[in-house]
């Protein structure tokens, strides 16, 4: 039925003309071309699904992770049923801290402590590992200092006092893991290692929590979350051919035209669209149509990554701080990114660029992409629980953040860990 | 709404509706270009409706693909994959507009608004679809959108208020100002048409 209403009847026609459409073989003007589909399947490729998308070399790092972490565990292996390992995990352990008023090799008093850890096993049905902690020598038996009681945890020996000196102290008590949460913030110098392009990254941030699974033995394993922003700058020429056709004059008398041009950058490549204007100075050296115009475009891309970290620390006592050293990984995911352009110059005179706009191109830049790193830091522990340390470290790319390059960050760390 | 489409492409006829998708979904790349080849036709043609010119039409196109493909896990086959893909692309291309117009604006048109004749004859009527896609290109963004979205997709200017989250009035004075525009436009490509006093 036809609509009555003028506005109506003229949806009416829009509206059959755009569905009833058919198609058109003798024009191209609805058929997008090639260079649309070479892009989304270069997307596509990158963001195939996870798992398809995680090869072994992504992998890699985080078996190697597993099987440190497993390492660190010792295996008993059970003769009853061969090739089953039965992973330590003790069942019990228990501190005791034995005085001697004369120790073995010494006629000195001294204090040592050592755990015993109680193992299940299905042969021996358990087996009892010793492991001496510490022992030291004291001066006195009668007086016990706090210096002599330093190795022993408040916990292990609270109520200690000299007058219930026996010469024997066996307080049991098992060595429990702990867990640990902190935060911490760090500052990179990121250097490029492989490139094709002349990037230049600048220096970056992040911030981050973390938790950590400790055991006595000084190694925590930890993990957290990091938000971090890396910006590299890069410097690309672009040559255009100077062209009057479509060109107008400006109010302020200039020819001016819009160029399209491919731009290479940090990022990938974008669409630029220049509008350029040649100022028509009467100086006897105007450019003429289809001589080389030469630009310097310098672009800065900024990336913004949540990571999520994953590593071993060992660590070793001195006094009140800590020495640790970290291995591990790093996923990152590009959560946003945002190209600019900083600067043009152009290398003629009288040719100016009154305005520039960028559109998305080919995408270079890794959404997903892995860092190992390694550190080496100091902390203070203030009390039991709470620590504060500086620790320097070093990422380098497993996979590259960019197709054309490898990026290495030293970087500096500062940070907050409280154990619960 | 949505689009019928007939294939004669003897790749999509023997890979059914259901293979294509399940293909996509596991990422084989050849499912991936044959529903690429089969809709993009059609999409094409709305994204030329929504942009300025054929490259920026080609930008929506390919983001709204990309999109399509990510979304597609989502997809329930409770109705036409058309109308699915349709709706995916519309939303694309929505979202572009907005990051690039910020604030779609209200432009102001020629000083002596164009008065509708009632009985004016219908300016379309006639006129092939590149030609019009043609004439809706050279409308401003705001206009552009929001006649594209009453007119041809059929929301209301209640739902267009929402999806560009600006006010119904402001949603009923682009349109104005668009229908307005596209009969001037009209009148530029037929002058035949206005001598005749039709315009």
């Amino acid at each position: 039925m036809e609509p009555r209403s003028p506005h109506l009847k003229e949806d009416h026609t829009l509206r059959t003309l755009f569905a009833d459409l058919a198609d058109s073989p003798a024009s191209d003007w609805d058929t997008p071309s090639e260079k649309v589909w070479v892009n989304v399947a270069s997307e596509l490729a990158e963001n195939r699904p996870f798992l398809q998308a995680l090869r072994w070399r992504y992998i890699a790092p985080f078996l190697l992770l597993l099987a440190l972490t497993r390492s660190c565990h010792p295996v008993v292996r059970d003769s009853a049923v061969p090739g089953e390992f039965v992973p330590f995990i003790p069942a019990e352990t228990t501190t005791t801290a034995q005085v001697y008023p004369s120790a073995p090799g010494s006629n000195k008093p001294a204090i040592a402590v050592r755990a015993d850890q109680v193992l299940p096993s299905k042969v021996l049905q358990e087996t009892t590992l010793v492991k001496e902690l510490s022992i030291t020598f004291i001066d006195k038996l009668d007086y016990l200092s706090s210096t002599a009681l330093l190795p022993l945890h408040s916990k292990i020996v609270p109520t200690i006092q000299p007058a219930n000196l026996s010469p024997i102290i066996s307080i049991k008590q098992p060595l429990k893991p702990y867990w640990s949460i902190g935060a911490s913030g760090a500052l990179r110098f990121p250097q490029v290692l492989k490139s094709g392009a002349s990037i230049s990254p600048k220096q970056s941030w992040s911030i981050g929590l973390e938790a950590g699974y400790g055991k006595a033995d000084g190694i925590r394993f930890t993990t957290g979350l990091e938000w971090s922003v890396q910006q590299w700058t890069s410097v690309a020429p672009v040559a255009l051919t100077y062209r009057e056709d479509q060109s107008y004059t400006d109010e302020r008398g200039r020819l001016v035209r819009n160029y399209q041009q491919a731009l290479s950058s940090g990022f990938g490549t974008a669409n630029l669209d220049m509008l350029l204007a040649n100022t028509r100075q009467n100086d006897g050296s105007d450019i003429q149509v289809g001589e080389t115009m030469s630009f310097r475009v310098r672009t800065t891309t900024t990336l913004n990554y949540l990571s999520l970290p994953a590593g071993l620390e060992k660590s070793w006592k001195a006094g009140p701080l800590d020495i640790s050293l970290r291995l591990g990984a790093v996923a990152h995911a590009n959560i946003s990114d945002r190209l600019e352009i900083d600067r043009v110059e152009s290398l003629r005179a009288r040719i100016q660029a009154v305005r520039m706009d960028l559109r998305p191109g080919t995408r270079e830049t890794a959404r997903f992409y892995f860092d190992a790193y390694a550190g080496l830091g100091i902390s203070h522990r203030f009390s039991e629980k709470h620590s504060l340390f500086l620790r320097g470290e070093y990422r380098h790319n497993l996979s590259p953040v960019s197709r054309g390059f490898y990026i290495a960050a030293p970087a500096i760390q500062l940070g907050y860990t409280r154990r619960l | 709404m949505g689009f019928v489409h007939q294939s004669e492409n003897p790749q999509i006829c023997r890979l059914l509706e259901n293979e294509l998708l399940h293909g996509c979904l596991k990422g084989d790349p050849r499912a991936q270009k044959a529903l690429y080849d089969e809709y993009k036709t059609p999409l094409f043609r709305m994204c030329l409706r929504y942009s300025k010119d054929k490259m920026e039409s080609e930008d929506f196109l390919q983001e709204g693909f990309i999109r399509i493909f990510s979304d597609l896990p989502h997809f329930r086959a409770q109705g036409p994959l058309g109308a699915w893909l349709y709706r995916v692309m519309l939303n694309s291309i929505l979202q572009q507009v907005r990051k690039k117009e910020r604030k779609l604006a209200v432009l102001p048109l020629d000083p002596s608004p164009y008065l509708y004749p009632d009985h004016a004859a219908d300016p379309f009527l006639g006129l092939d679809a590149q030609t019009v896609t043609g004439m809706i290109q050279q409308l401003p963004a705001g206009y552009r959108v929001v006649f594209n979205l009453f007119v041809i997709e059929g929301f209301s200017h209640q739902e267009i208020a929402e999806l560009l989250r600006i006010s119904e009035s402001t949603s009923k004075s682009q349109l104005f100002k668009a229908r307005a525009a596209l009969r001037k436009l009209a009148r530029v490509y037929y002058p035949e048409l206005a001598e005749g006093g039709k315009i």
